[in-house]
């Protein structure tokens, strides 16, 4: 059976006017009403504010116009993505209360194209954590099987997608939070080039590694998605002003070179390895070759991961301090006092442990032995991927060593937790993009997914390389539609 | 070796105060970390063609003047504060 985008399906059935944009967000939103208890993808509803922007949506349907693909249909948006007028909490008790007074760049632009935003989705505190467990409000469910965990940290983007509880969502992806649980829930999940979409407005968790991306249900949706929000911000500097190469999925990757790293392979359970090595026969049925290489980095890639994103954190979240904005300590005798009563109280012990950690690899007499040594390996798994993009257009590895766990399983261990996101963290360090799509299902029937990683920059050529595997492989996984319309 | 000390330490760093409880199951939980981080330590790094550190341009906008987030809606975050400023309680 052909894969077939969600995205174009609706914009076909509201330009043929066989369905309102506001009749669709109803849909949308009776289904929300009735399902999200069960699986808590959605911490926060705006379906007044939706169906209005849907009402508006229509009008412009009505005149005839030539609309964008996005135009009045409903989707969703983390809950770490600034909305003016809009909770925003970051899944963090210490956020509580917050409504931002400025809209993320990303949202403007979707906006822009007539996106109808239907509420906010669960995510681990702060985007820290692989299973939205640590959120301060309820975990995110998987839709295959709501005894298990969505993933995370964007679990509740994935579960709503996988669930068509939105048609679309946003995530974000600090070391692997919109792939993992991407592949956790059986949908496409793509984490831009650092620096392609801006960053303004997304609550920091780690400034150099985190990056906004779609969730959704084909490439090809991701990929229309991904042209909607990506291009230079004036109000991120770090956002690149190189211009933005237009999506072409059409064509054949006829002599493309792909390269499987063996240290991701063998890490992996039994199944997944079978998914893997099936979706590289397909690869190469459809004329690519596959090479089995090296990539001895791979080793320290999530220590140097932690350090970095925990120093980061620790001086990104030191602005939580009760006196701006969100939850304040009730009692407290002085200033200090204040603060620190707000901090402990306020952040999850997840979130804590990391602070600490960061602020421990950061102090006087650890900082050369760990963030500085870190900080120097980040630019050898750099120079080692450098090395493999000479001869190679792209890795392909799985997206995580196992499938999506029962929720309450958090191993005693933080590191063995940690160790999920081995696969993912190297495009984040890197600044690659990274897609994770399905390939196949474990004999549970949990979705199986794989990462495709390119070149800095080639996101267009990354999503038609994952669109050519998808096409041909067709649908890998069951779709789950609550959708009733 | 991270020890019952380094911990306090770090927690007054970062305005956090854990009881002598939580601190143990801290504790236990960052040895096991920075021995996991600690194995950075044993990899040897070659120089050789090794990139710069910044890899990323900073792109800065023109330097012109544009409005700016107005100061009675950034307070309302603040419980409106005072006067137009921030407010906290005494400090002495």
């Amino acid at each position: 059976m052909s894969v077939s985008s969600r995205i174009r399906g609706l914009h076909e059935l509201l330009a043929a006017k066989k369905i309102s944009a506001a009749e669709l967000t109803k849909a949308y939103r009776s289904a929300i009403e009735k399902h999200n208890e069960a699986l808590g993808a959605y911490v926060s509803t705006s379906f007044e504010t939706a169906e209005k922007a849907a009402e508006q949506a229509d009008k412009r349907i009505a005149q005839g116009d030539e609309l964008p693909l996005l135009w009045g249909i409903p989707m969703a948006l983390k809950d770490n993505i600034s909305t003016t007028g809009l909770s925003t909490t970051c899944c963090s008790k210490i956020l509580s209360g917050y409504t931002p007074i400025y809209d993320a760049t990303l949202w403007e632009r979707l906006k822009a194209q007539g996106a109808v935003l239907l509420g906010k989705t669960n995510m681990d505190e702060f985007a820290m954590g692989s299973s939205t467990e640590t959120s301060c409000y309820f975990p995110a469910r998987n839709p295959h099987d709501p005894t298990r965990v969505a993933g995370g940290s964007s679990g509740g983007s994935a579960s709503s997608v996988a669930a068509n509880l939105a048609a679309y969502s946003i995530g974000s992806d600090t070391g692997g939070s919109i792939r993992q649980p991407a592949s956790f829930c059986g949908i496409v999940g793509f984490k831009p080039t650092y620096g392609r979409v801006s960053r303004y407005g997304l609550i920091a968790y780690a400034s150099s590694l985190d990056q906004m991306g779609p969730l959704a249900p084909t490439v090809e949706d991701a990929a229309i998605i991904y042209s909607a929000i990506a291009g230079y911000d004036p109000k991120d500097s770090t956002s690149s002003q190189l211009p933005v190469s237009p999506v072409d999925l059409s064509g054949d990757i006829r002599g493309l070179k792909i390269a499987l790293p063996q240290e991701y392979i063998s890490g992996v359970g039994e199944e997944a390895k079978a998914a893997i090595l099936a979706a590289v026969k397909t690869y190469e049925s459809l004329g690519a070759i596959v090479e089995e290489i090296s990539l001895p980095s791979a080793s320290y890639s999530l220590p140097v991961y932690y350090i970095l994103a925990c120093a980061e954190a620790s001086s990104n979240l030191a602005r939580y301090d009760g006196i701006r904005y969100g939850y304040k300590a009730e009692q407290y005798t002085d200033l200090d006092d204040m603060v620190c009563k707000t901090r402990t109280q306020g952040f999850g012990k997840e979130v804590q442990r990391r602070i600490l950690l960061g602020n421990y690899v950061l102090s006087a007499g650890y900082y050369d032995a760990y963030y500085k040594k870190a900080q120097n390996l980040r630019r050898v798994i750099i120079r080692d991927i450098e090395n493999i993009f000479e001869k190679y257009d792209a890795i392909l590895t799985p997206t995580v060593p196992s499938t999506a766990f029962e929720l309450g399983f958090a191993p005693s261990d933080p590191v063995e937790t940690y160790l999920t996101d081995i696969c993912t963290v190297t495009a984040n360090i890197a600044g690659l993009p990274g897609i994770s799509l399905p390939c196949g299902t474990d004999s549970k029937g949990l979705p199986i997914g794989m990462q495709l990683m390119a070149k800095r920059f080639e996101d267009s050529r990354l999503l038609k390389i994952a669109h050519a595997y998808e096409q041909a492989a067709g649908e890998v996984c069951k779709k789950i539609d609550l959708l009733n319309f | 070796m991270i020890t019952r000390e380094d911990v306090k330490r770090v927690c007054e760093l970062s305005k956090l105060t854990l009881s002598e409880e939580e601190l143990d199951g801290m504790l236990a939980d960052m040895e096991a970390i920075v021995a996991f981080a600690d194995t950075i330590n044993a990899v040897e790094i070659d120089e050789e063609g090794l990139p710069p550190f910044q890899t990323i341009q900073n792109a800065f906008r023109p330097d012109e003047v544009i409005p700016s987030l107005p100061p009675q809606e950034i307070l309302k975050n603040a419980d409106g504060g005072e006067n137009g400023y921030f407010a906290v309680g005494k400090t002495f």
